[in-house]
């Protein structure tokens, strides 16, 4: 597997954390959430098996490709806007999510709209950039990141006053039934590899997906849901952890470094996480605007050899992210982030129709 | 060749249009900023109002070199919530008042009856409040304790953190409990949180810290003494030092601690009283005898010292259960161990005044001093 491949998949694990997939599990912590965590990844990774098994056959080809070439355009439209629409959304609830996190703990005082411009103005480029170019920035973000992970939870794991009984204490709590929020919740978490469906056209060599790679990936999932989840818990404690709106931020500032740079921890966690959101949000839109782009193209836009469609598109993009950033509350961005986990299985029912479609229309 | 300038012509009016947002946003420079040290929270002199607050303010010095002491300024005032006062308090400063460098939470002892929900709430909720900063119990007042100029005070630094953060002082009588760790102990079931108290002497210049105090909503707070607050802490805390006396055998010493450890189970058996298997390694010298001592004697040492030190520690866990506090975790480490039934919490508020300890000390003595 091609190394973008890894960067994808995992930084669509590390984003989580700044999305509500933490606060959806910690709510059910005494409810289930441990079961609804196994079953989830279990499916993540099958989901992941699949998608890469499926796109390896099709080397250099993305989705919008393989769709105009092998279905009808009765399947290929819907599809294609479907898919806009999710990859949108899923960019957007990382928006709000981060202008949210700001805006409580960084910056009370200033104004949402300056915050959520200075996010948008630097994703409006990221759009934009060639799909090639979003997969070198975001080599460049991961490289230039990774070591303050390590140091980050290298701090979280080794803290004195992180109180394992309280951690242990959640793991007792394994012998309630699953529910289906968390493990929807929890599926979120390995969607990474489908971002395929834009990307693949740059893995053009022939790939093998390897037992180990597979084993990777596993690890690495499984060690940032162990994190997100448990951390919180053994830091602000078991019984009250779903009082918390941002449970892993409230918990990063429980850390300290005595002899840092900076003594609260909290400030590293935030410049990490909201430089992995930025990528994140860069990158699902990217796919969402690529697919726009492969329906339709406004010919009045045409200046010169240059259309404009691609900069009304990201400028639709960032008015409708700027304008729901200010219109949510705390509570509705949950409420509907819940609703688009709840509908995940549509799409990975859509997706497995087209990918079946496809490959009807290949082997014909 | 103009397409090229086009960009550069767009690139520019962005960037200017820019420049237009960074004045409008809400940093403001560090002498529009004064920032808050420390917030102390008593009971109001006016029986109408719910809390008095008094925020601790520091003044900007021009340099290290020119000052010698630092300069304070305090703002008092009392009214319903405590967000309501410090909402006022901001009409009597005339810059921003920053509270991102806030370490010290002083609160009053007469406030910490009952729930202490309404009094807290204001300080986790407000996000741009450290979760570190240190909590402490005030007497005789809180206005008291951040009132005090310590002589040994040298500009540019703050006794009260020195206290806490173990960069400076690191006795074993001092509790270092911080704003997250209070509210999860205190609203774990099956543990109780421990705050340090910090006494001013009347004159306002010197401070005392080597009391505790445990707090759980639903009991009264239990004042540990100070050979308590130090086990605890080195139980609990891992605090180590001087100070340790065993009496035992005719012997009298006083030994210092490296490290002590403690593993503790909770063994409940049908038919059989519920126990709590408690193992603690300590490693220590004696730093002081009142006879001569012999080198290869240690081992007996050890032992006189061992016995004594689980007697001190068992009198100390029957003296908190008796009082129905539980600040070494006891119940949460039964909850951790054991599947979770909707009975468990019930199941231990049954066990927890019947748990009967079981102390087990290894006392490990390096060596006795410089001497014998």
């Amino acid at each position: 597997m091609s190394r973008f491949l890894y960067y994808l998949i995992f930084t669509s694990m590390m984003a989580i954390i700044t999305t509500p997939v933490p606060r959806i599990l910690l709510v059910q912590s005494a409810d289930g959430a441990i079961g609804s965590m196994l079953i989830g990844t279990a499916a993540g990774m099958l989901f992941m098996y699949i998608t890469v098994k499926f796109f390896i056959q099709f080397p250099g080809r993305d989705l919008i490709e393989l769709l105009q070439a092998y279905t009808a355009s009765w399947v290929r439209i819907p599809v294609t806007i479907y898919f806009a629409f999710i990859w949108f959304v899923a960019g957007a609830i990382t928006l709000v999510m981060t202008v949210f996190l700001l805006i409580t703990f960084l910056t009370p005082e200033m104004s949402i709209y300056t915050i959520t411009l200075s996010i948008l103005v630097t994703v409006f480029f990221g759009v934009l950039l060639k799909s090639k170019s979003v997969l070198f920035t975001l080599e460049i973000v991961f490289i230039l990141m990774v070591p303050i992970g390590v140091i980050m939870f290298f701090k979280l794991y080794s803290s004195s006053e992180l109180d394992w009984d309280q951690v242990s204490l959640s793991i007792m709590h394994i012998n309630q039934m699953p529910k289906y929020s968390s493990l929807v919740a929890t599926f979120f978490t390995f969607l990474g590899c489908s971002n395929l469906i834009i990307f693949n056209r740059y893995f053009k060599e022939k790939q093998k997906i390897s037992i180990l790679s597979l084993v990777a990936i596993g690890i690495f999932g499984v060690l940032m849901l162990v994190t997100s989840y448990f951390i919180p818990i053994g830091l602000s404690g078991f019984d009250q952890i779903d009082q918390f709106i941002f449970p892993w931020t409230s918990s990063a500032d429980a850390v300290r470094m005595k002899f840092g740079i900076v003594e609260r921890v909290v400030f590293i966690f935030m410049f990490l996480f909201v430089t992995i959101a930025f990528v994140s949000i860069i990158i699902h839109w990217h796919v969402s605007y690529k697919l726009i782009l492969s329906i339709y193209r406004l010919k009045s836009l045409q200046v010169k050899q240059q259309n404009l469609t691609p900069f009304l598109v990201v400028l639709v993009f960032s008015i409708i992210g700027l304008w729901v950033t200010v219109q949510l509350t705390q509570y509705e961005l949950y409420q509907y982030t819940k609703y688009y986990y709840y509908s995940l299985p549509i799409f990975v029912a859509v997706f497995f129709f087209t990918m079946l479609a496809i490959k009807r229309g290949a082997s014909q | 060749m103009s397409s090229k300038w086009l960009k550069i012509i767009i690139l520019s009016i962005l960037l200017i249009a820019l420049t237009s947002s960074i004045s409008g946003c809400a940093y403001k420079g560090v002498d529009k900023r004064s920032f808050v040290l420390g917030i102390g929270v008593d009971p109001p002199k006016d029986p109408g109002n719910k809390f008095r607050v008094t925020l601790k303010i520091a003044k900007p010095i021009p340099s290290l070199k020119s000052s010698t002491e630092n300069e304070y300024a305090y703002l008092v005032h009392e009214s319903e919530s405590v967000a309501e006062t410090i909402r006022f308090l901001e009409t009597q400063d005339d810059k921003v008042m920053d509270f991102s460098q806030t370490k010290i939470l002083a609160l009053n002892e007469d406030l910490l009856h009952g729930d202490l929900f309404s009094l807290m709430d204001y300080f986790v909720r407000r996000g741009d409040l450290q979760l570190v900063l240190y909590v402490l119990v005030a007497k005789p007042s809180a206005e008291d304790v951040l009132r005090v100029q310590p002589p040994l005070e040298s500009a540019g630094e703050n006794t009260l953190y020195n206290y806490f953060d173990r960069t400076g002082t690191e006795s074993p009588f001092v509790t270092t409990t911080f704003l997250f760790e209070f509210r999860r102990d205190y609203d774990t079931k099956g543990q109780s949180s421990v705050l340090p108290i910090v006494e001013a002497n009347e004159e306002g210049t010197q401070f005392t810290v080597n009391h505790s105090i445990v707090l759980k909503n639903s009991v009264e707070p239990v004042v540990l003494t100070p050979t308590d607050t130090k086990l605890y802490n080195s139980l609990m805390r891992e605090a180590a030092g001087y100070g340790y006396k065993i009496d035992n055998d005719g012997y009298k010493f006083t030994l210092a601690m490296d490290r002590v450890k403690m593993k503790y189970k909770i063994d409940v058996k049908n038919g059989e009283k519920p126990r709590a298997i408690i193992s603690i390694k300590a490693v220590g010298v004696i730093s002081e005898s009142n006879k001569l001592l012999k080198l290869k004697e240690l081992d007996h040492y050890s032992k006189l010292s061992g016995e004594q030190f689980s007697e001190q520690v068992k009198d100390l866990f029957i003296h908190l259960q008796e009082k129905n506090v539980d600040p070494f975790g006891f119940g949460l480490k039964y909850r951790a161990t054991r599947l979770n039934t909707k009975d468990t919490l019930d199941n231990w508020k049954a066990i927890y005044p019947e748990l009967e300890f079981d102390v087990k000390v290894d006392m490990q003595l390096k060596s006795v001093g410089a001497m014998e």
